[in-house]
């Protein structure tokens, strides 16, 4: 624990000494949730079916971010989201409220355009902050007990980004993330896990060398 | 000031990241059987897995029902131990044990080719002069695939008005790639053929046969084929998802029938595992036990052999006789371990996930039943 602060505590000053190379926005996710389970229906495949049984909710992840850009086009990320999940059906819904922290690695196309593609992925690190079993008629049941408190998982963005002033950015990308570890419990053979597919990503970003050369 | 502000934020969110890292998921540990087996299978109720899950445990003699979710998505019902379900596949090992008792009053040869029992119009396929057994629809390894060519593949229940004469036409056509009694294959074609001359040889159809072999004698009042009124009362709806799904088991003709059609309640499947446990004295007690004597050696899934119909598992010193099943809207599962005299039956009223997951569910409580002795 000591060594993993330590290496934050350095990361955080060798970026915080580069501070022309920084961007922070905000972040808003509207998401299509769902469970994806280690047998049976795929969610993904289940998507394209016009027929499927599957029941994505939508489902939406807010919060902010920074962005620090090591070189030209290679960017690494950190957001700070509140992020509601979950799966189930209209008749009964389970929602699974987190606060997330995804890691990113990403590359984007030339910062001198306008327009510029963009594509990242990472480590998404997720603490479960409410659990609850909703039906119909708004009656709701903690289940909190049977969740896992922290789970992790891959995300992954594409998309175009826009520069919309001399120092503000709008990024809009097409989300997709996955546990990899099973939500469940208390019964660790049942294999279970939050999946995104598809949200929208949009990020305002405002690049902080403005306070650079204010400086 | 601002950048202050940003750099320590920064080192904030580091900061988190590392706290999550360093926390544990506590798994916490059941006090009693009740939470055992409230922990394994309340998840698949809670994360969306599943409607209704019923579930039946024999421990030392003692029967208990728990009953989890719904009886229809959203109504707050619950399923109780008199609910109808369907019981899927789980019906192969009825129609075993109705052979196995056939065997043991000399009516038929387990290894007699099945040629012998149906009409002169059916060419069964043979290998190398190698011919297809009672034994080896008994025990999948036939050499007939999982389901026939010419059934509905595309169609949600692909059974629905399957007849006769398109299981004859199938079989006449079929050729068979390796020899008889050599590779497990689990066969819906070989257990709709096995209920089918098992039929014929009692001049009757499926149900009257396996009412009459085995739930007349095993005093089975809730267990069919038919759907009486008195079943359609206490029938519970099936599910796929959340769309509610129409049953399968109405529209199986009898030559499938001894496939999966059968519709019962807990009550009667425990019944059932009672009997097969030994825990009860039966006139079925002795085709029980030649039906859990291995066949045929296979790995698979939780399986290290098959007997007539039921699963063979050895883990961890217990030997488990199992079987599961899944039609289109239901899911179940029988198994048990007659040395410590456990045993449970699970019977779900929804089909997205496969029977798998009722499966995992049964080999947890059983291992929970054990550790809780």
């Amino acid at each position: 624990m000591k060594y993993t602060l330590a290496i934050g505590l350095l990361l955080s000053y060798s970026v915080g000494i580069s501070q022309s190379r920084i961007e922070v926005g905000a972040r808003f996710i509207p998401q299509a949730t769902t469970f994806r389970y280690s047998q049976g229906a795929d969610p993904l495949i289940d998507f394209l079916k016009v027929s499927a049984p599957y029941y994505f909710r939508v489902r939406t992840a807010q919060g902010f971010g920074f962005t620090y850009n090591p070189v030209q086009r290679i960017k690494l990320g950190v957001d700070l989201l509140y992020s509601l999940q979950g799966g189930g059906y209209e008749q009964r819904e389970t929602n699974l409220n987190y606060l997330k922290i995804p890691f990113w690695l990403g590359y984007n196309s030339s910062a001198k355009r306008t327009i510029m593609f963009t594509i990242q992925s990472g480590i998404e690190l997720s603490y479960l902050i409410s659990g609850r079993v909703k039906n119909k008629d708004g009656e709701s049941v903690n289940i909190k007990d049977y969740v896992n408190n922290i789970s992790w998982g891959i995300p992954f963005a594409i998309g175009v980004r826009f520069k919309v002033h001399k120092t503000y950015y709008v990024t809009t990308q097409l989300y997709i993330y996955s546990d990899f570890n099973t939500l469940s419990k208390t019964n660790a053979v049942f294999g279970v896990y939050n999946y995104v597919y598809p949200g929208l990503r949009i990020c305002i970003d405002q690049n902080l060398s403005v306070f650079n050369r204010k400086k | 000031m601002k950048l202050f502000l940003y750099k320590y934020m920064i080192v904030i969110m580091l900061a988190l990241g590392c706290i999550f890292w360093s926390c544990k998921n506590n798994d916490p540990k059941p006090n009693t059987i009740e939470q055992a087996i409230d922990n394994i299978v309340n998840p698949y109720i809670v994360l969306g897995a599943d409607v209704g899950i019923l579930v039946g445990t024999i421990k030392g003699g003692q029967k208990t029902i728990y009953s989890f979710g719904e009886a229809r998505m959203g109504s707050k019902e619950k399923m109780t131990a008199q609910s109808v379900l369907e019981i899927a596949s789980l019906t192969k090992v009825y129609t075993a044990v109705a052979l196995a008792d056939m065997q043991l009053k000399g009516e038929v040869n387990l290894d007699d080719p099945i040629e012998n029992y149906l009409p002169n119009t059916v060419h069964i396929p043979s290998y190398e002069g190698k011919k297809i057994t009672l034994r080896h629809l008994a025990n999948h390894t036939s050499g007939f695939p999982r389901s026939p060519s010419n059934a509905d593949k595309n169609a949600y229940n692909e059974y629905k008005d399957y007849s006769e004469q398109k299981m004859y036409d199938f079989v006449n056509g079929y050729t068979l790639t390796r020899a008889p009694g050599t590779q497990f294959e689990y066969s819906a074609v070989g257990y709709g053929l096995l209920g089918q001359i098992l039929s014929l040889k009692n001049k009757s159809n499926y149900e009257v046969m396996i009412t009459n072999r085995i739930l007349q004698p095993l005093n089975m009042t809730h267990t069919s084929i038919s759907f009486t009124p008195d079943q359609m009362k206490n029938l519970v709806q099936g599910h796929n998802g959340n769309s509610q799904v129409e049953s399968w088991s109405q529209y199986m003709q009898n030559i499938v029938q001894g496939a999966g059609a059968l519709i019962s309640n807990l009550d009667d499947q425990l019944i059932y595992l009672n009997a097969n446990m030994g825990l009860t004295v039966s006139p079925l007690s002795d085709a029980m036990s030649l039906s859990h004597t291995m066949t045929f050696q296979h790995t698979g899934i939780y399986t290290d052999g098959t007997g007539l119909g039921w699963n063979l598992f050895t883990t961890e010193g217990q030997h488990i006789i199992w079987k599961n099943g899944g039609n289109g809207g239901y899911n179940s599962f029988m198994g048990f371990n007659k040395v410590t005299k456990t045993g449970v039956v699970i019977l779900v009223n929804s089909s997205m996930n496969p029977e798998i997951f009722a499966t995992d569910m049964g080999f947890e409580i059983l291992k929970a039943l054990i550790e809780f002795n």
